[in-house]
């Protein structure tokens, strides 16, 4: 139905850039989410696409449509706010209406829509209640019941679970990508929640300090952060900083050397001789290993044990390496094995890990 | 050993009963409380509670007798009754039809300072208070402004209108009511405007409404108990109005104001009873008045 | 850019609007000061000239000291017993509460002249011996009390009690801690309710306009009111109204430039 392009938005609040020439594509039908920390200039890059922000710079397109100009209630697009935005002084059925009745329907195609979105979205019989006797998770339900009734183009989601409850956010992330999946419509989502954007995007744009610093599916963002922002804010990531030693491009290994470790790595291209690089490594990607299974991994590395947390899916422990405090998680059985070994001398293993080129800086 | 802890030392001393210490401390809160209101309650009742009960009952003497022996009587309000019903009802009119322009003219102001401005709201909002001063000043500089051969009389003369008639006359007053209470009612309407998240409007924008469609469906619904409260507030204060009506209105319109009344009868004709009805009576409109604004508004300070 | 043009014109058009309102409400003002500065000449001219104000210096000085005076003991009465008050209202509890509040902002609820009405009534049956200076003050008190009240609530409303006890924890006594922590954290919303009390006080002139003949003391306010009825448009008036004007308008503006609009938000401003 509709691919929305977004090209070169920039906006300036006094001196600072919100939003710093950004470049958004979301194909038809597609789930893509704006992710990032606060005050990244997600959900600004968001409103801009909805048309409630001017922007500075930049050009909005719905299909080959240049919308830019046009106000949010001309766009035709279904947006859901972070706070309840229904309309107090009506109940249910009279906010659903609301968008239908801009549109000039009429009363028979307005009640028939009414029903088929409050179906859609599981609510039926809630028609004549008013928005403060729903609780938080109705209430959001309702909201997209009414955004979808108008049948619009796209969908702008900003954050619409941040205020809700953990458990209810659970199941809504998945209702959410069921009325998405259900409908077809392109669907733009702004979050801080990692998981959730794990759970139900398509593509994933990583923003931070009003610019995108990767775009990719979710494994691709977690197999291969690009910089040390993603790196950090997508998993939890072992970090050293290092050089290149040697690089062999026949089986894309090279060796980085960092204060006193010697690592293996692999490597995509674009790296020479003495780059500066940060090698990231997962937790889980480290095995606690004896001494006979050395020759299985190509980084060892010999630590001692400073703490170890139980955190009952895993156990993390925090081992020393060379003044180095590495963090590795241990998952199955073994976990239990863990819980109070401070102090003990282990052995180390591990085969992935990635590498950022350009990258001089540990990220907080 | 902590001797700042005195209360703790204080029990271990003397060993006191458990049952009557924690009653002395509930019973010692009272006191305190009662301390703290007291000075001002004693002076609310002697100053404000008693004057008022003589006000209600001398309005029910006759004329000043009760200067001399008091003869009650109902008279006074009888008069009132037959008498002063065009009093009543101009007042009551003019200090409206004020507090309709307020609205009209207040509502924009206070949804321009909330919704669309960003610098220089400090200054507006100082601007605010310079109609607290005084009506006097009010009445004075806009007499001014009327008079043959003010400065503004030129816009008279455009518009063909004499200015006798302008100024003294039930819309130089209205507009001088006008100004003494704009800032209340910007203030209610500014309140209650704040109160609406923005997202609402954002939420009808999205929906497909245009600015003006948002406006009347959505803003000005939820903004109606602070319009309400503020018309309320600025016809309860222009009540108490005094020299506005009576420099503005002239003989016609601004002598028959109760205000006035009050005080010609009292300390002009000498009749106490009569000025002490009117009183009441203007006393009990505008409590009324307020009562039914802190309804709407919900008063939320205690 | 259509339409950021758009925007630009609507952003203009507000601020001319609230222009427009402030130029209508600071009108009186304007054109009192434009009187009192325009002397006519002999020749039919009019020139600048302060001469007005010489004038009325020595007639009109007494009174302003007289109103100032009056203002000040008001303030500092109200101030002392309106704290104590507002701090009872918002942090203890008991029955009646609301009825109480209500009862003590009663004078907001009466119109200015029913008020001065009963209060001169009562003064000359009640209270016999409440003539004079003592009686502008006793009713100045009570007439502007709920000033003080409310911006103090406001004040003790936005106060964190956490502060208080983390003083209390501290080691700090009761009236330590109030004088060294909750003072200066709640002066700001006070010197708003001195700033209203000062100002509305100093401008009163109904209640002074009852009160002046048992007492035959003239307020300030009240000898411009006088004035205007006697001598209407001389400058002299204009100069006495002005005089006044722009003591209080001195005030308000010291008031903002040192503590701002914070505090009078919530109680008179929004």
């Amino acid at each position: 139905m509709t691919h929305v392009k977004a090209q070169n938005i920039t906006k300036r609040y006094e001196t600072v850039a919100a939003v710093n020439r950004v470049n958004l594509e979301a194909e038809d039908g597609k789930f893509v989410t704006l992710l990032g920390p606060s005050g990244c200039g997600k959900s600004t890059t968001l409103k801009i696409i909805a048309g409630l922000i001017y922007p500075d710079e930049g050009e909005i397109y719905f299909g080959d449509r240049n919308v830019t100009e046009l106000p949010p209630d001309k766009r035709n697009i279904g947006f859901v706010f972070q706070r309840i935005a229904l309309f107090p002084h009506m109940n249910v059925e009279k906010n659903i209406a609301f968008g239908l009745k801009m549109r000039c329907r009429t009363k028979e195609e307005i009640a028939r829509k009414i029903k088929e979105v409050l179906y859609v979205v599981h609510m039926e019989g809630f028609e004549k209640r008013m928005p403060s006797q729903l609780s938080g998770g109705q209430a959001q339900r309702i909201e997209i019941a009414r955004v979808l009734a108008t049948d619009p183009d796209i969908l702008l989601f900003d954050e619409p679970l941040s205020n809700i409850d953990a458990k209810l956010r659970d199941e809504l992330k998945y209702e959410i990508r069921r009325i998405q999946r259900e409908t077809g419509k392109t669907m733009i989502y702004v979050t801080h929640d990692q998981a959730e954007a794990f759970a139900i995007s398509d593509k994933i744009y990583v923003m931070n300090n009003g610019s995108v610093e990767q775009i990719g599916t979710p494994v691709e963002l977690y197999v291969n952060p690009i910089t040390p922002f993603v790196a950090s804010f997508i998993g939890s990531n072992n970090f050293l900083k290092g050089r290149i030693l040697t690089l062999d491009a026949s089986t894309n290994v090279a060796r980085v050397t960092s204060d006193d470790i010697e690592i293996v790595a692999p490597y995509t291209n674009g790296l020479h001789m003495n780059d500066q690089v940060l090698v990231c490594i997962r937790p889980e990607d480290i095995s606690v290993i004896e001494e006979g299974e050395k020759s299985k991994y190509r980084n060892v590395i010999q630590g001692r044990i400073d703490d170890s947390v139980f955190a009952g899916l895993l156990t993390r422990l925090n081992v020393a390496v060379k003044g180095i405090v590495f963090k590795i998680d241990v998952h199955g059985s073994d976990r239990f094995s863990y819980l109070n070994v401070k102090g003990k001398e282990i052995l180390l293993g591990f085969n992935k890990c990635s590498l950022i080129a350009g990258a001089t800086e540990i990220p907080a | 050993m902590g001797s700042n802890v005195r209360g703790v030392n204080k029990v271990e001393q003397t060993q006191i009963p458990s049952f009557f210490w924690r009653y002395t401390l509930k019973f010692g809160r009272r006191i305190k409380t009662l301390a703290m209101l007291s000075p001002a309650l004693l002076l609310e009742v002697g100053l404000f509670f008693i004057p008022l009960l003589m006000l209600i009952i001398i309005s029910f003497t006759e004329k000043a007798s009760f200067f001399f022996t008091p003869v009650y009587t109902w008279i006074n309000y009888l008069d009132i009754f037959n008498f002063y019903g065009f009093d009543f009802q101009n007042t009551l009119t003019l200090v409206s039809a004020a507090a309709f322009v307020d609205l009209i003219f207040g509502y924009p102001f206070a949804y321009v300072m909330i919704r669309k401005i960003r610098r220089f709201a400090d200054l507006f909002r100082s601007i605010m208070l310079i109609p607290l001063f005084g009506e006097l000043y009010i009445a004075y500089g806009l007499w001014f402004v009327f008079l043959p051969g003010g400065p503004l009389s030129f816009i008279f003369d455009f518009l063909n209108i004499p200015i006798s008639k302008a100024l003294y006359s039930a819309p130089s007053a209205i507009l001088g009511l006008a100004i003494y209470t704009f800032p209340f009612v910007v203030y209610n309407v500014g309140i209650s405007l704040q109160e609406i998240e923005p997202s609402f409007e954002e939420a009808a924008r999205c929906l497909g409404a245009g600015p003006l469609r948002t406006f009347f469906r959505i803003t000005l619904p939820l903004s109606f108990p602070g319009m309400l409260s503020g018309w309320l507030m600025s016809f309860g204060w222009n009540l108490g109005a005094y020299a506005i009506p009576q420099i503005m209105g002239g003989v016609v319109t601004g002598q028959r104001i109760i205000s006035v009344k009050v005080y010609s009868t009292g300390l002009v004709t000498m009749n106490f009873g009569l000025s002490a009805a009117l009183g009441v009576v203007l006393v009990v409109i505008s409590m009324i008045i307020f009562y039914i604004s802190l309804k709407v508004t919900k008063g939320v300070l205690v | 850019m259509n339409r950021k043009t758009s925007m630009l014109v609507t952003t203009s058009a507000c601020y001319l609007y609230l222009i427009v309102c402030c130029a209508i409400l600071l009108l009186p003002f304007m054109v009192t000061l434009v009187r009192s500065v325009s002397v006519a000449q002999p020749g039919g001219s009019v020139v600048f000239s302060l001469s007005s104000y010489n004038e009325i210096v020595g007639s009109f000085w007494p009174k302003i000291n007289l109103s100032l005076s009056i203002s000040l003991l008001t303030v500092a009465i109200d101030t002392s017993i309106g704290i104590p008050a507002a701090y009872a209202l918002v942090r203890h509890d008991f029955r009646g509460k609301k009825a109480l509040f209500s009862f003590l902002n009663g004078v907001w609820y009466v119109p200015g002249v029913c008020y001065a009405m009963a209060l001169v009534l009562a003064y000359y049956f009640v209270y016999k011996f409440f003539l004079g200076f003592w009686g502008y003050v006793a009713a100045y008190s009570c007439g502007f009390l709920f000033l003080m009240l409310l911006t103090c609530m406001v004040a003790f409303r936005h106060f964190d009690p956490r502060y208080e006890e983390a003083a209390r924890c501290l080691g700090a006594g009761r009236l330590r801690s109030f004088i060294r922590v909750t003072l200066p954290l709640i002066g700001p919303g006070v010197t708003a309710g001195i700033l209203l009390t000062f100002v509305l006080s100093f401008n009163e002139f109904i209640t002074a306009l009852l009160l002046a003949g048992p007492t035959r003391l003239m307020t300030a306010p009240l000898r411009v009111y006088s004035d205007i009825r006697m001598y209407g448009v001389r400058e002299t008036v204009a100069a006495e109204a002005t005089v006044l004007q722009l003591i209080s308008l001195i005030v308000v503006v010291l008031y903002l430039k040192f503590v701002g609009t914070r505090y009078l938000r919530g109680v008179i401003l929004i």
